[in-house]
């Protein structure tokens, strides 16, 4: 089926994803004469009046789209999240967050002042990764040459290839005992709202230190507070918050052992490149025929 | 040919535990007097007291030092013995240290921590980026391999430009301003010579990128410190992350503590805890080698400087 794509994004990034689409092989549309629409915004809402019958695929430039499901995303099409579009950039965050702590980089900003710091390598560490989509995977990727061992949770708990362990949901409580570094990088559904809760955080090692790259709410933030407040953990480095954006007088910006990046794993700018690429391909398998990447199975919702 | 090691250990604590068992380890004999020895380990701060306990029969001083720099200025140091210093030991901590640095210089980590409010800002990756090595020895050797994933283009310099492998460019000093106008990252991992002390001055600083970030992973005094606090400032660079400074202890008053695209990490890239176990393996390694007389690892090149 030859594409025919509405493309609805920001003026700035409209060029590069037309020329992705005609680099794939489709032609660039009107939205009533399209077949598919590349939807690069994060407005939900907004995209139901141009929804029409002809419209067999949906993409979306989100890899987390649990906003969607309030009625936006249905059965009479393809949706494709831009699911591991971000991942190199997003693990490239989650080894930067881990190098970070290991070597006491945010405390020595901080205290500005010449003095031995607790360092420790991040070589012979224990490094536990809940969720191993493709941000896991590109992090295991990148952890390969450092000598750490890595215990990565799923869903299914099948085999995740290139980690130590492959565990199940019914593992978290273990991991989380013994694991150096936590890393969440799992969509949000029913299923994990505030699965790092207070009973859970009470099971990390003092010295351990959590990354956030998946949603905020994976987290109950006051008893995060509570637990870097009481130096029962090593730190966090938090790239999404629970509320997001972080309200200015929130506790968590005064912590010593709290980093929050502002939702900047992955920057518009590093995001457009990555995300061109993945149209580009997508719309060349919808000519072919080809199973489309990044699917979004509205049971599971995501 | 073997030949009786006798060592005397001068170290405490921990340190000293481990090397004494290191030295047995080697087949030496560990002595209490250092009269008795005809062979010191010197793994302490008190470098210059070995003028005092250094005696004819010492034909071998092995120091804790991967950069043998101060020593020369112990006026201990002399012909009459070989020394070794503890070069490429702690080439692992120090790499991953390297990369660290990157990663958070490329994420403007100083910046964010000191932010204390919701901004989001562009930021850069250090997977495809350029990195140039200046000085590869140990580290830059293990920091080549950390860096495979990362799908980065590695250039590498070094005083004879011999091929560096794993570098995609292998490059002599004559390189060094190529190197400079053409990378993302700098990582200075040199010994300090008189040929290699202020090696990044104000007209070195002025090829680097207005992006770029340095690593200084050598000594201080590889580069001019006031050069560096105006580059910094006029934002012609990046960043730069120090492990060491000029002068070092950095005083608390001291203008690099404030600027928000610097981290100093206080000589703490490679702790005496972190190398400990690879300074006992490199001692009980050579403790051997000096007894079945041969080649030391790390000996000092006295014309080199290093």
């Amino acid at each position: 089926m030859a594409a025919r794509i509405w493309i609805h994004a920001q003026e700035s990034r409209i060029e590069a994803l037309e020329a992705a689409v005609r680099v794939g092989g489709g032609s660039v549309s009107a939205a009533d004469e399209a077949n598919a629409i590349v939807w690069a915004t994060d407005e939900p809402a907004a995209i139901r009046p141009v929804l029409h019958d002809d419209i067999a695929w949906v993409q979306l430039s989100s890899a987390g789209i649990e906003e969607w499901f309030a009625g936006v995303v249905d059965s009479r099409r393809v949706w494709t999240a831009a699911k591991g579009v971000y991942a190199d950039p997003i693990a490239e965050y989650c080894l930067t967050a881990l190098l970070a702590a290991a070597r006491s980089l945010p405390l020595t900003v901080r205290n500005a002042r010449w003095g031995q710091l607790d360092v420790t390598t991040l070589a012979g560490s224990v490094v536990g990764i809940l969720g191993c989509g493709g941000i896991g995977r590109a992090l295991l990727r990148l952890l390969a040459p450092f000598g750490v061992k890595v215990l990565a949770l799923t869903r299914s708990g099948g085999t995740v290839a290139g980690a130590d362990e492959s565990l199940g949901p019914r593992d978290l409580e273990r991991m989380l005992a013994a694991v150096d570094f936590v890393v969440l990088a799992l969509p949000l559904t029913p299923a994990t709202e505030r699965l790092l809760d207070d009973t859970r955080l009470r099971l990390l090692r003092k010295t351990a230190w959590i990354v956030n790259v998946g949603r905020g709410g994976l987290i109950d933030t006051s008893a995060l507070v509570s637990a870097l407040e009481e130096g029962r953990i090593g730190g966090a480095v938090l790239d999404v918050t629970d509320p997001e954006p972080l309200p200015e007088d929130h506790a968590l910006w005064s912590l010593r052992n709290a980093v929050i990046t502002s939702h900047t794993a992955c920057t518009p700018q590093l995001g457009s490149a990555v995300m061109a690429e993945r149209v580009c391909e997508n719309v060349r398998r919808f000519n072919a025929g080809e199973p489309l990447y990044g699917v979004v199975d509205v049971e599971a919702r995501y | 040919m073997t030949r009786a090691a006798n060592v005397w250990v001068h170290a405490h604590g921990a340190d000293r535990a481990a090397l004494e068992v290191a030295v047995a380890a080697g087949g030496g004999r560990v002595v209490a007097a250092s009269e008795a020895a005809n062979a010191f380990v010197w793994a302490a701060s008190d470098r210059a007291a070995i003028r005092s306990f250094v005696h004819a029969r010492v034909e071998w001083v092995q120091v804790w030092d991967a950069g043998f720099d101060i020593w020369w200025a112990t006026g201990a140091v002399d012909r009459s013995r070989v020394w070794t210093a503890a070069k490429g030991v702690y080439a692992g901590p120090i790499a991953e240290y390297c990369v660290a640095s990157m990663l958070a210089g490329a994420r403007l980590l100083p910046d964010v921590v000191r932010t204390p409010h919701w901004h989001p800002r562009e930021v850069a990756m250090l997977q495809g980026a350029t990195v140039g090595v200046v000085g590869a020895g140990g580290i830059g050797t293990e920091l080549v391999r950390l860096l495979e994933p990362f799908d980065v283009t590695t250039l590498a310099l070094t005083r004879t430009g011999r091929e560096v492998p794993g570098a995609n460019v292998s490059l002599p000093p004559d390189g060094l301003e190529r190197l400079l106008a053409s990378c993302d990252f700098i990582v200075l991992s040199l010994p300090l010579t008189p040929d290699t002390e202020g090696l990044l001055d104000a007209d070195r600083l002025r090829l680097v990128r207005e992006t770029a970030w340095i690593v200084n992973v050598a000594r201080g005094r590889h580069i001019v410190t006031p050069a560096l606090v105006a580059a910094l400032r006029e934002r012609r660079i990046g960043g730069a992350v120090l492990d060491v400074t000029d002068p070092e202890p950095l005083p608390d008053e001291h203008v690099l503590w404030h600027l928000p695209n610097v981290i100093i990490t206080s000589h703490t890239a490679c702790t005496a805890e972190l190398g400990r176990d690879a300074l006992a393996d490199r001692v009980c390694e050579n403790v051997r080698r000096f007894a079945e007389g041969e080649p030391l690892l790390g000996v000092v090149d006295a014309t080199a400087g290093y």
